[in-house]
């Protein structure tokens, strides 16, 4: 009788506590738990950044000068990006938002690829793992161009990467290390190739927000092509995944400049043009929370440093080339102010909090991969391979010509006549004391290789060119600048201009603040 | 009860029986209570020494026959009244029973048990429920004010419905809301929606239903509770670090039949222009015209300016052509003078225009009755209150049942049922939001009819349509076309069933259920400036500038559009919450050897589960005129999904918690007591982790009765009273409701997309997982004493505590590889430490005047010593202060001030430590060691003094309130640019006006266009001087609270009226701050003006009628 009790006790107690677990278990709002293939695919949509890199780097770039006391700068962002200074404000545009956004988009992948693994990797999950695993990379990707030097294989197992995430974060302080740049790049790469083959469109409601095939291959090419390995095999892998985005002839799949906005006459309407998911260029569609819509846009605020006409004349969108004169449709898009010479390709779009003070949050919609940049991408690893492709990389830069130009503006140019065009240029002093200095052509100190012909050089500073237009107030140049050591200075108004040279370490952007006072290794200064 | 009675049933019959042997002496008599005037049925008459005696009958008479001539005295007994012995006399004998109140005071009741007060070891306050009773003020908890040591209340709204902002010994949180646990017979009350201690000052709509017992009938109280130190609070566990409040609401008694009515009549008065120092016309058009001087308020600002008054108005009116009359105004000098002057004499009293004298009502009437075998209490209240300002009446129906039956011997049941409704208007409002960038809190459309007259030019003609948001707008237009109506009801539930196994043992089981629904409608009519404003574009400039048209992304060369061309909209906000409660507890009560050894446990098991859910609804179009008919634009679904609002939403939260009690009581001869509390509690509030869901809390502590020691004999009657006590505890809180991440929280949301046709929903994390997550915790040690002098004369309470607060959720920088580089964590600790004082003295107590003294004290201060500082700026030095490490919880610091510059300009240490005029940056984090620091926004001492006079039937109570060692942010009151509907303080009077003034004044120039232009960044200096050591103020005062006369009628006069009780009582509430800071300016230190439904305290008399049949 008695043991019999004791067991009842037992019992019930047993019955007590696990109901009080399940009970405990309910859900104390309405939040969700990853426990199916849509919502694994959901969680995906979170899994591409919110911020951005434009307001630095290109401030950082030169792509942009000082207009002069008489204008101020819009931030601090701003100011301290032109002056190639550490930034400790945490604005939209700050490194602190841009660290916390990437992550924010590797802990949604990690997250899903965590689900995905308890779920026993079924199969049809598989093409969200791709993309997962492809947005892991690409975070993690712009977390290296922006806070690390440029790849070099010669020294890359000495510099420092950046922390790569690749489990949830579950504890408050966890301690990352830094890594060197060769573990950081070879991880993004491990990604990327076992992402790639399981991209799969079907999955995606709005195929252009998120890494569909094309953007996954765009998104592989501009990597190799970062990615130098010393015996340039990493070329190859450019040109084939570039391939794979392109097809044999592009010209299709190029942004058509003369349709698209040869007829419009508004900002607005240059600017929805532009990101529209119906072009075939646009390959993948970012959204972000950013004030660069107002500092490079025609608005009279941050014109202190910026794309001045003398910048947008002698050296980016207006600059000499081998085209006629003025026939990129890009030059005769350009809106005032002079002393930012904007192309609308990013509107500022406004989500209002507060319509009475007009309070709210700005976005920029960015296009991170574009055919047209991929086609370069391809050019570029044509001319650089281990034996260089001239023909094809000659071929490329065509196809990019004709697609900007006006109709029938330009003819098919030769590669003599590129090298010729590019070999007469003068090289751009540095520092600039005059802007009849400027110019399209700068030495080039690349790391990682050496060119073995002036053919190939100047090839490349054809690319260089062509890709400064194309991605032009995108903050691309400067990953082209630390690729390519490119040296060059910032005019201060009332003191002597600043040069960034070759080695300066603060190529590499200074991470957030707190990161660095939570015990994460600063860059050197 | 049980035992008794069957005893006192013995000694009838023994009577009885004597009666038949024994040659009669009778005697007889009457029995009354003193309490109610009411004979009492069933009392016990014994002669003194003798088994002979009786009970008295349905009459409350008894007739004892056969008393030996040798018996002298009577003894008189009824439970719950203080035994009497009389002298036996020929006749009628007139007994009248006294309230045992000492027998009840003894009785301490943590909700959970009832515990004898001498066996108690926690630092807890009892309070009467007709002694705290404030007349005039529906909300029970307002009345708490100065009336417990340690138990701070602050006034931050006087709006029906409003929950005040009460601490127990102050902040336990830093960034959770330190509010003490409500609760009500046993049962917690839960607030239906979370709304944040800062919230409360919000003045959002959903303030009004922040208070969780504003359904409670104050006559319906029996008594509070206030348990304030561990030991006392460690049986609710991990809920109740910041305090209980335990509320026993009347119960039916055995033997007393009882009808009452309370009636009370509230005026209010309006407030008046005397106390404050807002401009008069006069004053006021003077300094518009300065600014005319200055380069504003002319015709191409002003005429399409998006807010306008005087000027607007005339530059409109010479706009204005009819071809009958000509110009509205003619524009010429005299006819602009004229109109400006007519401006000049208006002196419109806004508080006469939006404020109302009326009188506002409350009825109740309760019944209560009861025998040996059953008891109730049932009452019904109305409240009427017809809006101390315009459109915000409030009318609050409330019915109370409490039956309990004695179905067996050992068997009892108690039923509780209490139903609230309530029918509320308010002036329609939306959220207030933050400008971070400069700092400013605002919020749209705003109407409140307060912040409205101390805003709002008194040179605008109260009958005349001016310019807000580029619409025609009038405030009493606005308030009848724009309000909210709140009906709110609140039921209960309640059973227990209490088993007394055997004398020592007792099972006891209490059930639970709770429903509340809150619909809060907002109507925003067709005429309406708020939907005017979604129409106005009177000209390409206007269409251009007005925010609330829409122009469409998706369409080449648009121009904006109206997306509400026709109606307004109505808005509904539900809240609804479910809850219920079911407790299990087992008694056991024993003494050995006489009383030696006494031995108190309990144990037992709680489950609790509430789902709340919030149900919003924006509807458009509606046209009210038009027989509530909606028509909407489809374009303004575009807009707003393309803004990524929304246009309805469901958000639901669920709370479960499971805990096991025990606690236990050993004492010696009641002299030394010592008590263990463990409580075991488990919550799904930090998510689904195992490892975070539960918590022990625990509590040991020890009393030492000296009283009861032999040596104190020879104290007496010099010392009456003395006990010490002394405890150590743990008890803990879920930190704040937005940290429950001990899983990682993933949610849905949409993604802002450029176009609705490339948008689609997704998952976000909404936070991330911390492992480590765990419940706020304090340990604290309290040691009290209570002293009582010439025969408990003069009584003295004390308590010292120290509190230790750590794993405060707190902010925390990381290395942000999960995203989040700033996280909220369990990382922060602080201290406080107090000292609570009651001394309660009755100084004259004669037959016809009694005088009796309350005084109480208490100062409670706290200190963050652990947290990692993230803050900016400008959340140190706007309103409600900040945490930061070495300062109190919530501390205010300032704009180091540096007087004016030779512009009139106002100058400040910026934080690169230059003196400067606009060059600051608010959102600077790292070096704050420009700004000043001024003080705790809580206040640090808080108590009352209060005196009771009676004369005979007459009795006078005066009671004032102090609160101290605050700071507080006088109004923001200073911009860079005014506009004409701007209100100015008389400051403004001795404001900079030439060189030289900044040797003498310090208040800054109105900075003209040019000033304006040359530096861009001037609203920085005007912002930087409104948050500056020039603008603040010590929140310190003496409040006379309370002056009530009331009048008892002599029971002769109201006999042949059949009444037992009627009395009057005249009150005056909230009379007059005796002490405040100067610089308030009839600033009410305790309100916060943030417009929206806010409304401070009114000043009021009430006038109070209480009958007893």
């Amino acid at each position: 009788m008695k043991i019999i009790n004791k067991i009842n006790t037992v019992l019930a107690f047993t019955m007590l506590m696990s109901s009080c677990s399940d009970f405990l278990d309910t859900l104390p709002d309405n939040r969700t738990e990853l426990n199916s293939v849509e919502k694994i695919t959901s969680l995906l949509v979170s899994a591409y950044p919110t911020k951005g890199y434009v307001l630095l780097t290109e401030m950082a770039s030169d792509n942009v000068m000082d207009n002069g006391t008489l204008y101020s700068p819009y931030n601090q962002e701003q100011d301290d990006s032109y002056h190639w200074a550490d930034i400790k404000t945490v604005g939209t545009d700050s490194p602190q938002s841009l660290w916390d956004a990437l992550y924010t988009a590797i802990a949604s992948a990690n997250h899903a690829l965590e689900a995905i693994e308890l779920m026993g990797n079924p199969k049809n999950l598989e093409a969200q793992k791709g993309e997962a695993l492809l947005c892991r990379a690409y975070g993690h990707f712009v977390l290296a161009t922006v806070f690390c030097e440029a790849y070099d294989p010669a020294t890359a197992d000495k510099k420092l990467g950046i922390p790569y995430v690749s489990k949830p974060e579950k504890e408050v302080k966890p301690v990352y290390n830094r890594g060197t740049l060769a573990e950081t790049y070879a991880s993004i790469n491990a990604d990327i190739e076992a992402g790639l083959p399981l991209i799969d469109d079907n999955i995606y409601r709005v195929p252009k927000y998120h890494f569909n095939r094309k953007a996954a291959y765009a998104f592989a090419a501009r990597f190799n092509l970062f990615y130098v390995q010393a015996d340039k095999s990493n070329y190859e892998k450019v040109i084939q995944y570039a391939n794979m985005v392109l097809g044999s002839n592009p010209s299709k799949l190029l942004r058509a400049w003369e349709s698209d906005f040869g007829s419009l006459s508004s900002t607005t309407d240059v600017g929805n043009t532009y990101i529209s998911p119906k072009s075939p260029a646009n390959l993948l569609i970012m959204p972000i929370y950013s004030t660069w819509t107002y500092v490079y846009g025609p608005y009279s605020v941050g014109q202190r440093y910026n794309h001045a006409k003398v910048i947008c004349d002698t050296e980016t969108t207006r600059s000499k080339g081998l085209w006629k004169s003025n026939s990129l449709v890009i030059s005769n898009t350009i809106w005032n102010p002079q002393e930012k010479m904007p192309f609308p390709k990013m509107i500022s779009m406004f989500e209002y909090t507060d319509k009475v003070n007009g309070i709210g949050y700005v976005h920029a919609v960015t296009i991170p991969f574009t055919t047209d940049e991929t086609l370069l991408c391809r050019a570029e690893a044509y001319a650089l391979k281990s034996t260089p492709d001239f023909a094809n990389a000659v071929q490329d830069i065509n196809y990019w010509i004709q697609s900007h130009s006006e109709a029938n503006a330009n003819p098919i140019f030769t590669q003599e006549q590129i090298v010729k065009f590019y070999t007469d240029l003068p090289i751009v002093p540095v520092p600039v004391n005059a802007p009849t200095e400027r110019g399209v052509k700068k030495a080039l100190n690349p790391l990682g290789f050496t060119f073995t012909s002036p053919i190939q050089e100047n090839i490349i500073q054809c690319v260089l060119h062509l890709r400064r237009i194309e991605t032009i107030h995108e903050g691309m140049r400067w990953f082209d600048i630390k690729r390519y050591g490119i040296e060059f200075s910032h005019n201060i108004d009332g003191a002597a201009p600043v040069v960034l040279s070759k080695n300066d370490p603060r190529r590499a952007i200074q991470l957030p603040q707190d990161v660095i006072s939570a015990g994460l290794e600063a860059n050197p200064r | 009860m049980k035992q008794k009675l069957v005893m006192l049933l013995t000694c009838l019959f023994i009577g009885i029986s004597m009666v038949m042997s024994q040659s009669p002496s009778k005697v007889t008599g009457i029995v009354i209570s003193e309490e109610d005037n009411l004979p009492i049925v069933g009392a016990s008459v014994q002669v003194k020494g003798t088994s002979i005696g009786g009970v008295t009958d349905l009459n409350g008479s008894f007739t004892i026959s056969n008393v030996p001539s040798s018996a002298k005295l009577l003894k008189v007994s009824f439970i719950g009244m203080k035994t009497q012995e009389v002298p036996i006399k020929a006749g009628k004998i007139r007994v009248v029973l006294k309230t045992d109140s000492e027998v009840l005071q003894e009785v301490v009741v943590t909700g959970m048990q009832k515990i004898d007060k001498r066996l108690f070891t926690g630092a807890s306050t009892k309070i009467t429920g007709d002694k705290v009773k404030m007349d005039g003020m529906p909300d029970v908890s307002r009345a708490l004010e100065g009336r417990a040591a340690g138990v701070s209340v602050q006034n931050v709204s006087g709006t029906f419905g409003t929950a005040p902002k009460i601490r127990v010994r102050g902040a336990t949180s830093i960034y959770g809301s330190s509010k003490p646990l409500w609760v009500v017979d046993g049962v917690i009350m839960e607030d239906v929606t979370e709304v944040g201690a800062d919230d409360l000052s919000s003045g959002d709509a959903v303030t009004l239903i922040s208070s969780a017992i504003s359904g409670l009938n104050a006559d319906d109280i029996e008594s509070f509770q206030i348990l304030k130190d561990g030991s006392a609070t460690s049986i609710y566990g991990a809920r109740a670090m910041a305090g209980v409040i335990v509320v026993t609401t009347k119960k039916g008694k055995a033997g007393s039949n009882k009808i009452s009515y309370t009636g009370e009549l509230t005026m209010r008065l309006k407030p008046n222009y005397r106390d404050f120092n807002i401009m008069n016309s006069q004053e006021q058009m003077g300094v518009y015209s300065s600014m005319a001087n200055g380069g504003y308020l002319n015709f191409s600002d002003v005429f399409r300016a998006d807010d306008s008054g005087v000027y607007g108005k005339m530059y409109h009116l010479i706009n204005t052509y009819d071809p009958n009359k000509g110009y509205a105004l003619e524009n010429t000098l005299a006819a602009r003078s004229k109109y400006l002057s007519e401006a000049e004499f208006r002196n419109t009293d806004w508080f006469d225009v939006l404020f109302n004298n009326s009188v506002s009502q409350n009825h109740a009437v309760s019944f209560s009755s009861g025998t040996e075998k059953a008891s109730y209490y049932t009452s019904l209240s109305f409240m009427n209150d017809p809006g101390w300002t315009k459109q915000s009446s409030v009318q609050r129906y409330t019915a109370n049942i409490n039956a309990t039956y004695n179905i067996l011997k050992n068997l009892t049941m108690n039923l509780i049922g209490n139903a609230s409704y309530r029918s509320q208007k308010a002036p329609g409002t939306l959220s207030s939001n933050l400008d971070v960038v400069s700092g400013e809190v605002k919020r749209d459309f705003d109407i409140n009819p307060y912040s409205y007259a101390m805003n709002t030019s008194r040179t605008l003609d109260p009958n005349e349509f001016y310019i807000r948001n580029y619409a025609p707008f009038n405030i009493l237009n606005e308030l009848d076309n724009n309000n909210m109506k709140l009906s709110v009801t609140d039921l209960k539930f309640q059973g227990e069933l209490r088993w007394k196994v055997s004398p020592k043992f007792e099972l006891a089981t209490l059930a639970a259920y709770k429903v509340s629904n809150t619909i809060q409608a907002h109507s925003i009519k067709d005429f309406s400036n708020q939907s005017w404003a979604f129409r106005a574009m009177d000209d390409a400039t206007m269409r251009d500038a007005n925010p609330w048209l829409y122009t469409d992304p998706e369409k080449v060369n648009t121009l904006p559009v109206s997306v509400l061309p026709v109606g307004g909209f109505y808005k509904e906000d539900k809240y609804g919450m479910n809850s219920w409660d079911l407790r299990s507890t087992f008694s056991y009560n024993d003494s050995f050897n006489d009383d030696t050894h006494i031995v108190n446990f309990l144990g037992g098991m709680e489950i609790n589960s509430t789902n709340r859910n919030r149900i919003w609804f924006n509807g458009v179009g509606m046209q009210y005129e038009m027989g509530m008919l909606p028509a909407f634009d489809h374009l303004y679904f575009k807009q707003a999904s393309e803004e990524k609002s929304q246009y309805y939403g469901v958000e639901e939260t669920r709370s479960r918690e499971v805990s096991f009690i025990g606690t236990g009581t050993y004492s010696y001869k009641g002299r030394y007591t010592v008590n263990g509390t463990v409580r075991y509690e488990g919550s799904n509030k930090l998510g689904k982790s195992q490892k975070a869901r539960w918590l022990p809390v625990w509590n040991v502590s020890g009393a030492w009765n000296a009283h009861e020691e032999k040596f104190f004999e020879s104290l007496r009657p010099a010392f009456s009273n003395m006990m010490f006590k002394v405890s150590y505890s743990l008890t803990a809180d879920r930190g704040p409701a937005w940290v429950s991440n001990s899983r990682v929280i993933i949610k849905s949301y949409n993604p802002w997309r450029p176009t609705s046709s490339v948008s689609e929903s997704g998952l976000i994390i909404d936070d991330l997982e911390n492992s480590e997550l765990t419940y706020e915790k304090k340990h604290e040690l309290n040691i009290g004493t209570e002293l009582g002098f010439l025969n408990n004369r003069i009584n003295v309470a004390f308590d010292w505590y120290k509190r230790n607060n750590y794993d405060l959720i707190g902010l925390i920088s990381t290395m942000g590889g999960g995203g989040q580089i700033t996280k909220y964590a369990n990382v922060a600790n602080m201290k406080s430490h107090g000292v609570e004082l009651t001394l309660s003295t009755r100084n004259i107590d004669s037959k016809d005047f009694k005088w009796s003294s309350d005084f109480i004290f208490s100062k409670t201060k706290n200190e963050i010593t652990s947290l990692e500082s993230n803050s900016r700026v400008i959340d140190l030095i706007s309103g409600v202060g900040y945490g930061l490490q070495g300062h109190p919880v919530r501390a205010l610091f300032s704009m180091d001030f540096q007087g004016l510059n030779d512009l009139g300009l106002p100058t400040f240490i910026n934080e690169e430590g230059k003196t400067v005029v606009s060059d600051i940056d608010f959102q600077e984090r790292d070096i704050k060691s420009h700004l000043k620091y001024e003080g705790p926004t809580d206040p640090t001492l808080t108590g009352s003094f209060g005196n009771i006079f009676a004369y005979k039937n007459f009795k006078l109570n005066v009671f004032m309130t102090y609160s101290f060692g605050n700071v507080i942010r006088l109004d923001p009151v200073f911009r860079s640019r005014y506009s004409d509907l701007d209100a100015m303080p008389k400051e403004f009077k001795n404001r900079w006006t030439v060189t030289g003034d900044e040797k003498i004044t310090n208040i800054p120039v109105i900075a003209d266009r040019t000033m304006n232009h040359q530096d861009s960044q001037l609203n920085r200096a005007y912002n930087a001087y409104n948050y500056s050591t020039a603008r603040i103020a010590k929140g310190d005062f003496i409040r006379m609270k309370e002056i009530s006369l009331a009048y008892d009628f002599p029971k002769s006069w109201i006999r042949p009226l059949k009444l037992n009780d009627l009395s009057l009582k005249l009150q005056a509430t909230n009379l007059f701050l005796i002490y405040s800071d100067d610089k308030l300016n009839g600033q009410d230190p305790e309100f916060f003006n943030t417009g929206g439904v806010a409304a401070p305290v009114p000043r009021q008399f009430t006038l109070t009628l209480r009958l007893g049949l």
